[in-house]
C-alpha cells in the first residue's frame, strides 16, 4: 500500500493520510478485511511522526471506515461499504465543482459542458472497443 | 621564469593571515621590545646601566633561541596532532609555484627574526662588547623554519613520517639549549673552528653553526622535494576521494574482535588523553634528545670526550660533577611544558577565541563526566607517559655505549660507568634523580594547560603569580651585584663567578628563597580562592578535595625526606629543599585546571 | 509531569548582541519539537543551553528537573547530540569511537550499534578522516543512538548532507519517537522535513520565540488567501490578522491566521474578493512570520 505525503500545500499530514486510505477503499484497492500496517511501520515507511500516524488512524476509526482489534491490529471495517459510496460520491462531487467552475470563467454554458461530456464518453466508449468505428 | 602573480602579491599572501590573526600579538611586543631598548639609553648609574642591558642581552639571546623554537614549533606540533590551522588551509589554496610556496614563508620568518635580532644587536649586545657569534641564531633560525616547513609538508604527504620529522626538530632544538648553558654555565660560547670557507661558499665559524647550517640547507632541499607531492595530496583530501575504503566496507566481515571494554567514564576519557601519538610525545622527545647528544656524539668523538661531555654542565659545585641528568632533565621539562596543552582534551577544551562567540569542540564537553575527572584523565596519562619516558631513558642508558664504536676495548655503558662510580650514596643519588626525572616531567606536563585554557586572564594569572617575586628579584639586584661576576665576558661563567664571590652567592641564595616565599604565599592565596571556587560549584567532593590535600602533602614529606637523606650532606638544607617541592609539586594548578576546564565547557 | 525541556525567561547577550530575548520553551516526553528560524536567530545558542555549554544571562533551564549547568552527569548521560559541525575527532576510527562511547553510556547497545554501522554502510576500520561529510554524519548519528538516549538533540543535522543521509536521520527521528517515552528536539532549516517529523514548531527570530505550538494546529488557522482588488494598489494590503503580503497590482498573496469566514469578513472589509483560500504551508508560514507586513489598515 503506497501513499504519498507532499508537504509544499498546507494541508496537514494527517488529513492526507486519511484521505489517501479513504480514497484507497472507495476506489476498491483496499478491501473489507484488510490489515493497515502498524502505526510504527507505517510511520518508518513514510517517514513521519507516530502521532501523526496514530491520530490518522484514530479519525479513520471515529469515521468507521477502520476498526481496531484488541491487539491484533487496524482493518479496514465492514462498514467502508457503504460509506465507500458516499466517499466515491464525495470525490466525483469535488471534480464536478471544479469543472463547472473553470467553464464559468471561460464562459462555457452549462449545456455546452453536458454536450462535451457526452462527446467524450462516447469517445471512451470507442476507444475501449475498436470493433466501432471512429466516426 | 616569467612569474604569473607578481612577488609582491604572492608575498602578500602568505604575509597577510599570519598578520591579521596576531595583530595584537605583535603589537605589544612591538612595544615590549622597543622599550626594552630605550630603557637602556635612559640616564642611570653606570653599574646599572651595565648591569641592565647585560641582562637584556642575556634575555635576548635566550628569547631569540626559545622563542625562535616556539613559534614554528606550533606548526610541528600541529603537525603531530593532525589538526591545521585556517591559514595551513588557506595557503594550500594559493595558486602560487612549488619554490614560492617553500621559500616565502621561511623567508618571512628569517626576514622578521632577522630584523628583530640585529636590533638587538644594536642596542645591546655591541655596545657590552657582548662575546656572542651574532650570525648562530640567524642560522639556527634558518634551521629551525626550514625544519618545521619540511615536518608539516612531510606530515601532509605522509602522516607516517611526521614522528621521524619531529624526532629532527627536537634535536635542533636542543642545540639551542646548549648553546644557552654553555654560555653561561661554562663560559664558552661556540667555538669558533673554522676561520676559512668550506667548499661550496658556505661559511661556518663553529660545530654548531655547522650542523644548523646544514640542517637548513638539507631541510629546505627537503621540503622543495616533498611540496608538489604534498600539495597533491591536500588537494585530493579536499575532494576525499576514498575509493579503496568503500570496497572494504562491503567485503566487510563479521564485527571485528572487540578490545576490552572501557568500563567506566573515566577509563574511557584516560584512553582518549592517551590514544596514540599523544602518550609518546614526551618520552620520544626527551630519549631522541639523549639520543642525540649522549648517542650521537659518543659515536662521533673519542672515549674521553664523551666522558667529558657526560660532565657537561654540572653546575659543579651542587652536584656531582659527573651528572649528564639535568641536561636531560632540562630537556625533557622543556618538552612537558610545550607539548602538555596538546593533549586532546587539553585541545579541545580550548576556547578558539575568547573575544568572540567561544568555539569549544563540543566532542568532550558534552561526554556526561564531571570536570574534575576530565583533569584527572589527563593527570593520568601524563602520569603513563612520564614513566613510559622514564622507562625508556633508563633502558637508554643500559644499553648506549660511551665512546666511538669501534675503538677497541672497553665499551662501557652509561648505566656501567654510573654503577663503577665509588660512592653508595652517589648511586643512591643517580637511582633518586632517575626516579624524580618521571616525576618532574608529570609536573611539568600537568603545570602548565591552565594558562592556556584560561586565555589572557591565564596569562595575567601567570604574571600575577611571577611578577612580583621577579620584580623583587631585579630591584635587589639592580645595584649590579651580579654584575660583579663578570660572566658575560669571554670565557667567564657563572660557574665560575659564583665560586670566586661566595658573597654574591649567598645573596643570590638568600634572595632567591625570600622571592620563592613570596611566591608560595601568592600561591596559597590562590590555591585558597581555587578550593572557594571548587566548593561553590561543587566541582570536587570535600572529601576529594582533602585526600588531594593529604596526597599533596604525603608526597612532598616523601620527596623532601627521600633527598635530604640522600643528598651529601651540608649540600641543600631541608628548608630549600622544602620550597622548591613547594613550588614545583603541582597542587593548585591542577585544581585551577578543574576550575578552567568547567568554565570552558559551561559559558 | 515534568517536562523533559524546561527553558523560562532565558536571556543570553554575546557582547552587545543579544542571542536569546526572554526566550521561554518546554517540551513534554514523548514529542518531537522542531525549531526553526534564520541564520543567527538564536537556534543553536538556545541548544547549547539545553546541552549545559552556554549559561543564561538570566532566567532558568532545566533538563529532566536537572540543571545541566551545574549537574552536567546525570543530564548528558541522557542526551544524544548530533551537530551540523563536525565535532568528531578526525583521528578515531569507527569502532574506537564505539569503545570510547561505550565507556560514558551504560545504556550502550553493542549489537544495535553495529546493527547502524551495517545499515550505514560504514566500515569500523576507517578512521573518520577519511569519510565523506555524509558518512561521518551517519558516524555520528550511530554513536548518538546507539544508546538509547532519552531525549536526542540535533542542530541542523541535515545542513549539507545529500537527500540520502537525511533521510537516514529523519528515520531516526521517527524510530526515536517511536520508541515509548523518547523525546527529540531539533532545529532545522528544512521546513520539509519538520512538517513531516514535529509535533510542535516553535519559531525563533532575533532571539524571541514567535510562535510555538502544534503543528497541525498551525497549519490549519493559518491560510493563504489570494486577494483580488477592484483597482491596482501600489502598496500590500494591511489589515487584521493579515501576517504578510506578496504580489502587486491587483492580486495579492496574503498569509492569514483565521478562519475562513474571517478571511471572507476582512477581505470584505477593505474591498476585496477572495479568488483562492487554502491552507498556507509551513514554508508560507514561516517567510510571512519572518518579513511580516501585517497590521491594520
Amino acid at each position: 500500500m503506497q501513499l504519498h505525503i507532499t508537504t509544499s500545500d498546507g494541508v496537514p499530514i494527517y488529513l492526507q493520510i486519511v484521505n489517501q486510505i479513504k480514497y484507497l477503499v472507495a476506489s476498491g484497492r483496499l478491501a473489507t478485511g484488510d490489515e493497515l500496517p502498524p502505526i510504527r511501520a507505517m510511520a518508518e515507511q513514510l517517514v513521519v511522526n507516530p502521532n501523526t500516524v496514530a491520530r490518522a488512524y484514530r479519525e479513520l476509526e471515529l469515521a468507521g471506515v477502520v476498526e481496531k482489534r484488541r491487539t491484533a491490529g487496524t482493518y479496514i471495517s465492514s462498514g467502508g461499504s457503504p460509506l465507500a459510496r458516499g466517499e466515491q460520491e464525495r470525490i466525483l462531487t469535488e471534480r464536478i465543482d471544479a469543472l463547472l467552475t473553470d467553464a464559468q470563467q471561460m464562459s462555457f454554458s452549462t449545456d455546452e459542458v453536458i454536450h462535451m461530456i457526452h462527446d467524450r464518453a462516447d469517445n471512451l466508449k470507442t476507444a475501449t472497443d475498436p470493433s466501432k468505428e471512429k466516426r | 621564469m616569467t612569474r604569473a602573480v607578481p612577488f609582491r602579491m604572492t608575498f602578500h599572501a602568505f604575509l597577510w593571515p599570519l598578520w591579521e590573526r596576531n595583530k595584537l600579538g605583535y603589537k605589544i611586543a612591538a612595544c615590549v621590545l622597543f622599550g626594552l631598548t630605550i630603557a637602556v639609553y635612559l640616564p642611570m648609574s653606570d653599574v646599572t646601566r651595565q648591569f641592565l642591558s647585560s641582562v637584556y642581552s642575556l634575555i635576548c639571546v635566550f628569547l631569540t633561541f626559545t622563542v625562535v623554537g616556539f613559534v614554528p614549533y606550533g606548526m610541528g606540533i600541529q603537525a603531530a596532532a593532525q589538526t591545521s590551522s585556517t591559514y595551513a588551509k588557506v595557503i594550500f589554496t594559493l595558486p602560487v609555484s612549488n619554490e614560492d610556496f617553500v621559500f616565502i614563508p621561511i623567508l618571512i620568518a628569517i626576514g622578521g627574526f632577522t630584523f628583530l635580532w640585529l636590533l638587538f644587536v644594536a642596542a645591546s649586545i655591541v655596545p657590552l662588547h657582548f662575546y656572542f657569534p651574532v650570525e648562530l641564531p640567524i642560522i639556527q633560525a634558518a634551521a629551525m623554519v626550514g625544519l618545521t616547513q619540511c615536518c608539516w609538508l612531510l606530515s601532509v604527504w605522509k602522516r607516517s613520517l611526521v614522528a621521524l620529522s619531529m624526532l629532527s626538530v627536537t634535536v635542533v632544538g636542543f642545540l639551542q639549549f646548549e648553546v644557552m648553558f654553555g654560555l653561561l654555565f661554562e663560559g664558552t660560547a661556540p667555538v669558533a673552528r673554522y676561520g676559512t670557507a668550506i667548499p661550496g661558499g658556505l661559511f661556518f665559524r663553529s660545530d654548531e653553526e655547522l650542523v644548523l647550517g646544514v640542517v637548513a640547507i638539507l631541510s629546505i632541499l627537503m621540503a622543495m622535494a616533498v611540496a608538489p607531492y604534498a600539495r597533491h595530496q591536500a588537494s585530493l583530501s579536499r575532494w576525499k576521494l576514498p575509493q579503496r575504503r568503500r570496497i572494504l566496507a562491503t567485503s566487510n566481515p563479521a564485527p571485528v574482535v572487540l578490545k576490552p571494554k572501557l568500563g567506566s567514564a573515566l577509563s574511557a576519557q584516560t584512553w582518549f588523553e592517551g590514544s596514540r601519538r599523544f602518550i609518546l610525545l614526551v618520552p620520544s622527545a626527551t630519549v631522541g634528545t639523549a639520543f642525540a647528544f649522549l648517542g650521537l656524539a659518543s659515536l662521533l668523538e673519542s672515549r674521553e670526550a664523551s666522558m667529558a661531555s657526560l660532565h657537561y654542565m654540572g653546575p659543579s659545585y651542587l652536584l656531582s660533577p659527573w651528572m649528564p641528568l639535568p641536561l636531560l632533565l632540562l630537556a625533557g621539562l622543556y618538552f612537558a611544558v610545550l607539548f602538555g596543552p596538546t593533549s586532546p582534551t587539553a585541545a579541545s577544551m580550548k576556547g578558539r577565541n575568547h573575544f568572540k562567540e567561544p568555539g569549544i569542540n563540543a566532542f568532550v564537553a558534552i561526554r556526561p563526566i564531571s570536570s574534575a575527572q576530565l583533569v584527572t584523565a589527563r593527570l593520568f596519562m601524563a602520569a603513563k607517559s612520564s614513566v613510559i619516558a622514564g622507562v625508556a631513558l633508563a633502558v637508554f642508558f643500559a644499553l648506549w655505549p660511551i665512546g666511538a664504536v669501534g675503538t677497541g676495548g672497553n665499551n662501557a655503558t652509561v648505566l656501567s660507568h654510573l654503577v663503577s662510580l665509588p660512592t653508595i650514596q652517589n648511586l643512591l643519588l643517580a637511582a633518586v634523580i632517575l626516579i624524580s626525572l618521571p616525576l618532574l616531567l608529570w609536573c611539568f606536563q600537568v603545570g602548565n594547560v591552565f594558562m592556556d585554557l584560561f586565555g589572557v586572564k591565564g596569562w595575567l594569572i601567570g604574571i600575577g603569580c611571577a611578577g612580583p617575586p621577579l620584580i623583587y628579584l631585579v630591584l635587589q639586584f639592580m645595584d649590579g651585584t651580579l654584575y660583579k661576576l663578570d660572566f658575560l665576558r669571554k670565557g667567564a661563567s657563572v660557574n665560575t663567578g659564583l665560586l670566586e664571590h661566595p658573597d654574591v652567592l649567598a645573596k643570590l641564595i638568600g634572595e632567591l628563597t625570600i622571592a620563592g616565599v613570596v611566591l608560595i604565599g601568592i600561591k596559597a592565596v590562590l590555591l585558597v580562592i581555587s578550593v572557594i571556587r571548587i566548593r561553590r560549584r561543587k566541582l570536587v567532593e570535600d572529601r576529594n578535595l582533602i585526600a588531594y590535600g593529604g596526597i599533596w602533602i604525603a608526597t612532598a614529606t616523601a620527596l623532601v625526606g627521600g633527598f635530604y637523606a640522600l643528598l651529601p650532606p651540608g649540600m641543600l638544607s631541608a628548608p630549600y629543599l622544602a620550597l622548591i617541592v613547594a613550588l614545583v609539586l603541582p597542587l593548585n594548578r591542577i585544581l585551577m585546571q578543574i576550575v578552567t576546564v568547567d568554565s570552558n565547557r559551561h559559558r | 509531569m515534568t517536562p523533559i525541556v524546561d527553558i523560562q525567561n532565558v536571556t543570553r547577550s554575546f557582547g552587545s548582541k543579544k542571542a536569546l530575548d526572554n526566550v521561554t520553551l518546554t517540551q513534554e516526553k514523548g514529542t518531537v519539537v522542531g525549531l526553526v528560524g534564520e541564520n543567527g536567530s538564536g537556534k543553536t545558542t538556545l541548544i547549547k543551553h539545553v546541552l549545559g555549554l552556554l549559561k543564561p544571562d538570566a532566567g532558568t533551564v532545566n533538563v529532566f528537573g536537572m540543571n545541566p549547568v551545574t549537574d552536567p552527569v546525570p543530564v548528558l548521560a541522557q542526551i544524544g547530540y548530533l551537530s551540523e559541525e563536525d565535532i568528531l575527532p578526525a583521528w578515531m576510527k569507527i569502532h574506537e569511537l564505539q569503545r570510547y562511547m561505550q565507556g560514558f553510556y551504560p545504556t550502550w547497545d553493542q549489537e544495535y550499534a553495529d546493527q547502524l554501522v551495517q545499515e550505514f554502510g560504514l566500515d569500523r576500520t576507517a578512521k573518520l578522516l577519511t569519510l565523506s561529510k555524509g558518512q561521518r554524519a551517519r558516524a555520528g548519528l550511530m554513536a548518538a543512538l546507539a544508546y538509547k538516549p532519552a531525549l536526542l538533540l540535533l542542530d541542523e543535522p541535515s545542513s549539507g548532507l545529500d537527500p540520502i543521509v537525511r533521510r537516514d536521520i529523519l528515520g531516526a527521528i521517527v524510530r526515536t519517537i517511536a520508541d515509548e517515552g523518547r523525546t527529540v528536539l531539533f532545529s532545522s532549516h528544512l521546513l520539509g522535513e519538520v512538517d513531516r517529523v514535529a509535533d510542535r514548531v516553535a519559531m525563533i527570530k532575533n532571539g524571541k520565540i514567535v510562535f510555538c505550538e502544534n503543528l497541525d494546529d498551525l497549519k490549519e488557522t493559518h491560510l493563504e488567501l489570494t486577494l483580488v482588488f477592484a483597482n491596482s494598489r501600489p502598496v500590500p494590503p494591511r489589515f487584521d490578522r493579515a501576517i504578510a503580503a506578496e504580489g502587486s497590482g491587483k492580486e495579492w498573496s496574503i498569509v492569514f491566521k483565521g478562519t475562513t469566514d474571517e478571511a471572507i469578513a476582512a477581505a470584505q472589509a477593505i474591498d476585496a474578493t477572495i479568488a483562492e483560500h487554502r491552507w498556507a504551508s509551513l514554508d508560507e508560514i514561516f517567510v510571512a512570520y519572518s518579513r511580516p507586513t501585517g497590521g491594520s489598515e
